[in-house]
């Protein structure tokens, strides 16, 4: 009787571990191996126990056989090698596939790694958006970065920014070798367009002709101007509109060019329409929203032929392709010294420089942009630090799958390739969510961010900020993906399969080191954003020197026909007299330039019984009538306001308190008598009292001397109307313009504003900055925040065993609580130390962007470094509680 | 070609090989292999099946349980199209390797 042979192998084989019906046809396959031999040996006539142990013999090592078995069964990995020539592709395809599988079984891993990093890239590619439009990219125009500024400077009063007169402009066209073309830019001028069914007021620059060409702009439709019509000394009336005016006031009709209009009473002949994209960036726009209608020839405006004193331009240049920026602003200083000393009289003190036009754009915002840029690669830094987190947590979840796929002939590099891949597929995917918030992002900046900065450029996503991005997303995948790859693949190897389930201390180590690092990114950003607010506070506490609330500006301008002062005495009190008949209104008083505008228009004094000639007294001046102190709330410190009686024939001055403490030091200036440098036969003027300082220049800037005349002595063209109500402004701003407009037959009002929303106008780039960065920031404590709980968690859950031998030899819960917690606070103190000190020096760096604050302030260090311990705490709270309910009974068991 | 590969393919060459002329079952080939390379070489159990699966699942053999008249039930191998095809294919790279070793050792592998 043959022995049972199935049931032999049976008892022999160890499980293959494979489909039940397909291993029991391999065992009978090999039973009946086993009955071959046997019967073989007993049919040639061997002992029936001989012929047993014959047959037995047939497999000597049966845990090999079954491993080999084993082999046969699974489908072994492609070797390496084979994908290496040509199969690439498809194993990079298999790849991507098993990662969008493996992301889809975890959908609240993949949900939280992809939104992170959408965070962080769509932050990123808005902020560089607008970055690349301001400040990278140059300017709009072919050529851009051969332009040059010519510069005027007062080397011994730095904060004024003087212009250039139309002499100097011409001598430096005529003199200048290493420039192709200049072309002079005037200030914003107000003209008034009465042809046509309203009457409005428009912003009109003066240029030279040479300036279209130079920018390389072609009209839309017509022609720029001719070097003819520039002619000053044969004015042409002609003009070029802008798109978006032509646009408004005439529908956009091609009939335009040729026709005539009314622009301050002279026939105005329309030439052409500038293109639609058109804006001139430089001065005297730059940093400004003005948005230009009108642009005249140079040669037409009223001051072309004024003498040399009168300064009124702006310069650029086009230096020639084969000169060198350098060699270019070296002739620029070469001239202006000699036209210094060919003219000391109308250059006294100036100094002329050449600076690249793109450098004086945007230089003033660089410090915010690079902040900014920082501050977004910070969060890009975290986010990647928080999805290495994730995927080093994945990893340890994995190691046997990783471990068991080397068994069986994966090679290292193809597995880091296949974690990698994963890596990018959640990047990618990340920068796609990331386009999205991007878009949305840059909605809110160009809507909420400084029309100035935002609004004069045609800032969109576009290819260079999809290859950001794309740059972004490559760079997210390797920081993310490189350490968890190699700790998935290099750790394990060998000892994995096993271990039950061991300890990966080096995953532990770096993903304290990772929390530690998302800490300090914190620490930094937090105290950057502490600064810029308290910054901010500073800003806010500042006096503008006078109240404004519930007050309005309105400019207007008195009708042409309106030709004697008397005339335009009489228009400006008719306007008065039915503003004050207006419910509501509490006190109307006329000024010639608004405060906070930050619109300059100095003089130098001679004040009686001073040597004026080394450093005159440089002065703002303004025309003012009675009421206007009065109204605006400025302080009398000394002596009177004007009154109704001073006239013509009594010359008044005040002056405000800062002229009084800088220019007449230890004296009572009531009672001396001034005059103005410009007019040397001029008459004296009688200072009859001081009135408080106020701020033109916004509320950072500090404050400049200025004197004020009575507005009766000549009576303004363009009078600014501040209007005082009895309660809030805002809603009463149309009734007081239509007043305005109707009051004298049909007149522009403009510039009509609250005068708070133009205080707060001034602190708008800060507040949007600080806005911005602090948004930041709090993404940050955040991520951050993740990153010690990640860290914490999984230690807690590989410490389990440690902490329930703890436990069972007498620790505490409370014991176990500070074991757990101190090591949070380990990682919050060394995070927290190093971003002090990465934040100090940054806040150095960056000093020029805080107010009233130093870099290294106290409080708002403590107050970052106590909210990143106190959410490093948070974070470690669930963490710790887990860890004080371990069960020391269960722990051990499982030892 | 690393040594194990080499001898792995070649063991599977010769299986190949003598399943060309007919079907056979496992203990008929590792007896076929022993009397026919004189016992230079030898097929342990541990090898032969482990071997056959794998020709199998790369479908260069075809196993079916056959019940012959008078006989247990037993699991019978073939060529499949794409075996022969193999077979060829490693029949040439063999003698073009011979042919190779022969020309540069001087050694006349043919008997």
């Amino acid at each position: 009787m043959s022995p049972n042979w199935n049931e032999f192998v049976r008892r022999r084989l160890p499980a293959l571990g494979i489909h039940a019906e397909r291993e029991s046809e391999i065992v009978a396959e090999l039973a009946e191996q086993m009955r071959t031999a046997y019967q073989e040996w007993i049919d040639a006539g061997h002992a029936e126990p001989d012929a047993r142990r014959h047959a037995e013999s047939q497999v000597k090592d049966w845990a090999g056989l079954a491993s080999e078995l084993r082999r046969a069964e699974t489908p072994a990995p492609k070797p390496i090698e084979q994908e290496a020539r040509g199969a690439w592709l498809t194993g990079l395809w298999h790849d991507i596939r098993y990662s969008f599988r493996w992301l889809a079984g975890n959908p609240i891993f993949a949900g939280v790694a992809i939104l992170t990093l959408a965070f962080a890239i769509g932050g990123n590619t808005a902020i560089f958006t607008v970055v690349d439009h301001i400040a990278l990219r140059g300017l709009p125009y072919p050529g851009s970065e051969r332009l040059v500024s010519i510069e005027h400077t007062k080397p011994d009063q730095p904060e004024i920014d003087p212009w250039c007169s139309i002499d100097n402009m011409l001598e430096f066209r005529r003199r200048l070798q290493s420039l192709d073309a200049i072309a002079a830019i005037s200030p914003v001028w107000n003209l008034v367009l009465t042809s046509g069914p309203e009457t409005e007021r428009l912003e009109t620059l003066f240029v030279s002709e040479s300036l279209f060409p130079m920018l390389g702009v072609k009209p839309h439709i017509g022609r720029f101007f001719t070097p003819e019509e520039d002619d000053r000394t044969r004015p042409s009336q002609v003009a070029i509109l802008s798109f978006a005016f032509w646009k408004r006031r005439f529908g956009g009709s091609p009939e335009i060019v040729g026709r005539t209009i009314t622009l301050d009473g002279n026939a105005v002949s329309v030439v052409g329409v500038l293109p639609e994209d058109f804006r001139w960036l430089g001065e005297p726009l730059a940093g400004s929203a003005t948005n230009i209608e009108i642009w005249a020839p140079l040669g037409s405006n009223p001051l072309a032929r004024s003498p040399r004193q009168v300064r009124f331009l702006k310069v650029i240049g086009q230096r020639k392709e084969s000169v060198s920026m350098d060699q270019a602003t070296e002739e620029v200083r070469r001239v202006g010294a000699a036209l210094t000393t060919e003219f000391p009289e109308a250059n006294k003190n100036l100094a002329f420089s050449g600076v690249p036009l793109e450098r004086k754009v945007t230089g003033r915002l660089l410090p915010a942009v690079f902040l900014l840029l920082a501050t977004v690669g910070f969060v890009l830094l975290m986010a990647s630090a928080n999805v290495a987190n994730l995927l080093l947590a994945r990893a340890a979840g994995r190691r046997r799958e990783i471990a068991v796929r080397i068994a069986l002939g994966a090679s290292a590099g193809r597995l880091m390739r296949q974690l990698l891949t994963e890596s990018f597929v959640l990047a990618i995917l990340g920068g796609v969510a990331g386009v999205g918030l991007a878009y949305g992002f840059l909605r809110l900046i160009i809507v909420n961010g400084p029309p100035a900065i935002v609004q004069t450029r045609n800032i969109s996503l576009d290819l260079r900020a999809l290859l950001f991005t794309s740059a972004i997303v490559l760079l997210t995948a390797i920081l993310a993906g490189v350490v968890p790859a190699w700790r998935a693949v290099v750790a394990p190897r060998g000892s994995t399969l096993r271990e039950g389930r061991g300890t990966t201390h080096g995953n532990r180590r770096i993903r304290s080191a990772l929390a530690v690092a998302q800490v300090m990114l914190a620490v930094v950003l937090l105290s950057g954003s502490g600064l810029l607010i308290r910054s901010f506070m500073h800003v806010l506490e500042i006096d503008p020197g006078f109240d404004p609330h519930n007050l309005v500006s309105i400019a207007t301008q008195v009708p042409m026909n309106a030709n004697s002062p008397q005339q335009r005495t009489n228009v400006y009190n008719r306007i008065r007299e039915q503003l004050l008949a207006t419910p509501g209104v509490q006190a109307v008083g006329e000024v010639s330039r608004l405060p906070m505008l930050g619109q300059n228009l100095t003089s130098l004094l001679e004040i009686e019984g001073h040597d004026s000639t080394v450093h005159p007294p440089e002065v703002e001046f303004r025309a003012a009538s009675p009421s206007y102190f009065p109204t605006a709330g400025i302080p009398l410190v000394s002596g009177r306001l004007f009154d109704d009686r001073d006239s013509t024939q009594q010359l008044v001055l005040l002056i405000d308190d800062l002229t009084a403490r800088r220019h007449f030091p230890g004296e009572n200036p009531v009672g001396k008598r001034v005059r103005f440098l410009a007019d040397k036969n001029g008459p004296w003027f009688e200072v009859v009292g001081v009135v408080g300082t106020i701020r033109h220049f916004g509320l950072e800037a500090e404050p400049r001397p200025t004197i004020y005349r009575p507005a009766a002595i000549n009576p303004l063209n363009s009078p600014i109307l501040l209007i005082r109500t009895t309660g809030d402004a805002a809603p009463m701003m149309q009734t007081l313009t239509k007043v305005v407009r109707t009051a004298y037959g049909s007149m522009p009002a403009y510039n009509v504003f609250s005068m708070e929303a133009l205080v707060d106008r001034s602190t708008l780039e800060r507040r949007f900055l600080m806005w911005l960065l602090s948004s930041f920031a709090l993404a940050a404590l955040f991520l951050s925040a993740i990153g010690v709980y990640g860290a914490i968690a999984q230690s807690v859950a590989q410490r389990t065993q440690e902490i329930g031998v703890r436990i069972a030899l007498g620790a505490s819960p409370r014991d176990t609580m500070r074991l757990v917690l101190g090591e949070g606070l380990w990682i919050a103190g060394a995070g927290v130390a190093a971003g002090i000190v990465l934040g100090l020096v940054l806040a150095k760096l960056g000093e020029g962007l805080l107010y009233g604050v130093q870099p290294y302030d106290v409080t708002v260090y403590t107050g970052s470094a106590l909210t990143l311990f106190a959410a490093a705490l948070l974070a470690c709270y669930v963490p710790a509680r887990r860890a004080t309910r371990v069960d020391p009974l269960v722990t051990l068991r499982d030892v | 070609m690393d040594p194990k590969n080499f001898q792995r393919t070649s063991a599977e060459t010769v299986i190949l090989a003598l399943l060309e002329a007919r079907s056979r079952h496992g203990y008929e080939l590792a007896k076929l292999v022993e009397s026919k390379s004189d016992s230079i070489l030898q097929f342990q159990v541990a090898s032969i099946y482990p071997m056959l699966y794998r020709l199998e699942r790369k479908q260069l053999v075809e196993g079916k349980w056959v019940e012959k008249a008078g006989e247990r039930r037993r699991r019978y191998y073939s060529l499949t199209p794409a075996g022969r095809k193999a077979l060829t294919a490693q029949r040439k790279i063999w003698r073009e390797f011979f042919g190779a070793l022969s020309r540069l050792t001087g050694f006349d592998h043919v008997s």
